[in-house]
């Protein structure tokens, strides 16, 4: 391995989780897609090189173009084909974790997915970059490529259109977590 | 049931507002129900949403990073092959390429010991300008003349001492003797190289030696497998075989054929690993690095096959690359029941008498 491929692959390391929970949740209920796009984000940056970036750069453009592939998604604009053929899928599966702990896990992650999908998708970005990757306003900006204004406006109305639909649930969760 | 207070409440836990605005507006949280309520919905709200965990699957994960890896590579490779195997490997390929025969180990090898001969042929030609001299590899049955002696001895020892290092007792004794030598050399130089490779590899992870005689013991056992014709394999592979057809070929042998090879040799080296005894599990890093290995050279491969149609070739890249996956994502100290599983999986799909008939036929 040359020591960019290196580079890129602990970057890879580093932030494939964190860009498949951010698609996962940008594309709530579409199962299966985020890994693709993740490969396929990546393998974008791998092609613009690592190294043609600033220091911490590359991850705000790499957060840009999975989104962009995403909307791609979403809208339906494009179909299936641009994305790699898929390597392991038929082996999926693996370790089985405690049955319990995957109820419990499988009930939060999925009143997450159905309160994101309840946002318009601008608010929904703005919001998974702030709670999950604590980006600062003007980074999200950057990567989302709008005014900071627009992504202080998206983050509360996002959290209060949550709050105001979910909000009784998400409480009573929180107490049944808690207890 | 809102403050006019409450976006600043958003900003104020998101870190954004300015240090006197944000003593305002915890100020106006003591005094206000209502956005207090508010700050303790948006940090539920947080609590839930930062704790989402993507469902991640290692083996998806290093599969697309060996894919990403693997894609560059086969894009920037233009004209040059891609060939990840040890020095001596490579020239071996470009040898055989340079020499226009088929590309697999056994035509090469046939290849160096032609050159071998050649050189030597030369050498002898260059000391002894007038005196015709018979090649080395047959040299040793024909009687020679006189002045020939002083020089010949060399060669003959050469030639013996490869045998010897080679096929060690099974080519010795006089049954050997009436067996055409030319093929015995060829094969014993390529059970050398093999050990000379695998040699290389061992010395890449610093193991010990005993480790490149392992892989000696398993080339020959490869070797003495891929004499048998497909009519002798075992009824797995007749089974395989009747399933690829005759027509089964490979493209781009250089590549392919040898990355077959490579593959059948490490899946004999995980079966055969005894997991307890005298090698420990952790005695399987050399396979998982040898998958890893393979792995990256498997899925380019497969593409280049996907791409031109070769369906026979995309088949066998396909079921053999989910279980170089498997051994390439073994932990460091595997669980029997992991490493059986894998076996298991092996059995089923017949994988190594697979490999062995794409050999054998890609010959």
């Amino acid at each position: 391995m040359t020591g960019e491929d290196e580079d890129f692959a602990n970057f890879f390391e580093e932030f494939y989780p964190s860009l498949c929970r951010f698609l996962e949740c940008m594309l709530a209920g579409r199962a299966g897609v985020a890994p693709d796009i993740a490969q396929e984000s990546f393998m974008q940056l791998y092609r613009q090189g690592l190294n043609s970036f600033a220091p911490g750069e590359a991850r705000f453009w790499l957060f840009r173009v999975a989104r962009n592939f995403a909307l791609n998604e979403l809208t339906k604009a494009q179909t299936r084909a641009r994305l790699f053929g898929r390597v392991v899928d038929a082996f999926r599966g693996g370790r089985v974790p405690n049955p319990e702990q995957e109820l419990e896990m499988a009930e939060r992650r999925e009143i997450v997915l159905e309160m994101l999908k309840s946002l318009p998708e601008h608010q929904r970005a703005a919001l998974i970059l702030r709670e999950q990757e604590e980006m600062s306003y003007r980074e999200i900006a950057r990567v989302l490529d709008v005014s900071e204004g627009k992504v202080k406006v998206d983050v509360f109305r996002a959290r209060e259109a949550l709050r105001r639909k979910w909000g009784r649930a998400e409480r009573e969760l929180a107490k049944t977590v808690g207890s | 049931m809102n403050c006019e207070w409450t976006e600043k409440i958003s900003l104020l836990i998101d870190g954004e507002l300015a240090r006197d605005e944000a003593e305002t507006a915890e100020h106006h949280l003591r005094a206000c129900v209502v956005c207090r309520q508010a700050r303790e919905d948006f940090l539920h709200l947080r609590a839930h949403i930062s704790a989402y965990r993507a469902d991640l699957d290692p083996r998806t994960q290093r599969a697309a990073l060996a894919e990403i890896l693997a894609t560059a590579a086969f894009e920037k490779r233009d004209a040059k092959p891609f060939v990840t195997s040890p020095r001596g490997a490579r020239f071996g390929e470009r040898l055989a390429a340079l020499l226009g025969v088929r590309a697999n180990a056994q035509a090469w090898a046939a290849a160096c010991v032609l050159i071998v001969a050649g050189a030597l042929f030369g050498l002898i030609l260059w000391r002894n300008a007038p005196t015709p001299p018979a090649a080395p590899t047959i040299a040793d049955s024909q009687p020679r003349p006189a002045s020939e002696q002083a020089h010949v001895p060399a060669i003959v020892t050469q030639s013996e001492q490869v045998r010897a290092d080679g096929d060690g007792a099974r080519e010795t004794g006089g049954a050997a003797e009436a067996r055409p030598r030319r093929r015995e050399l060829t094969k014993s130089v390529r059970v050398r190289f093999e050990r000379a490779r695998a040699a290389v590899v061992a010395g890449e992870t610093g193991r010990e030696p005993r480790r490149a005689e392992t892989t000696e013991a398993q080339s020959e056992a490869m070797l003495a497998s891929v004499e048998l014709s497909p009519r002798r394999l075992d009824e797995g592979a007749a089974d395989a075989e009747s399933k690829l057809g005759r027509e089964f070929h490979i493209d781009s042998p250089l590549a392919a054929t040898r990355h077959v090879e490579q593959a059948q040799l490490l899946l004999r080296s995980f079966r055969n690993v005894r997991l307890a005894g005298a090698r420990g599990a952790s005695d399987l890093a050399e396979e998982r690095r040898r998958s890893q290995k393979l792995l990256y050279r498997n899925i380019v491969l497969r593409r280049e096959a996907a791409t031109k149609g070769d369906l026979p070739v995309e088949r066998v890249l396909s079921s053999l690359e989910p279980i170089l996956i498997d051994i390439a994502n073994l932990p460091d100290r595997p669980e029997g029941d992991e490493v059986l599983a894998i076996r298991q999986r092996m059995e089923r799909k017949n994988i190594v008498a697979m490999l062995q008939v794409s050999v054998a036929a890609a010959r």
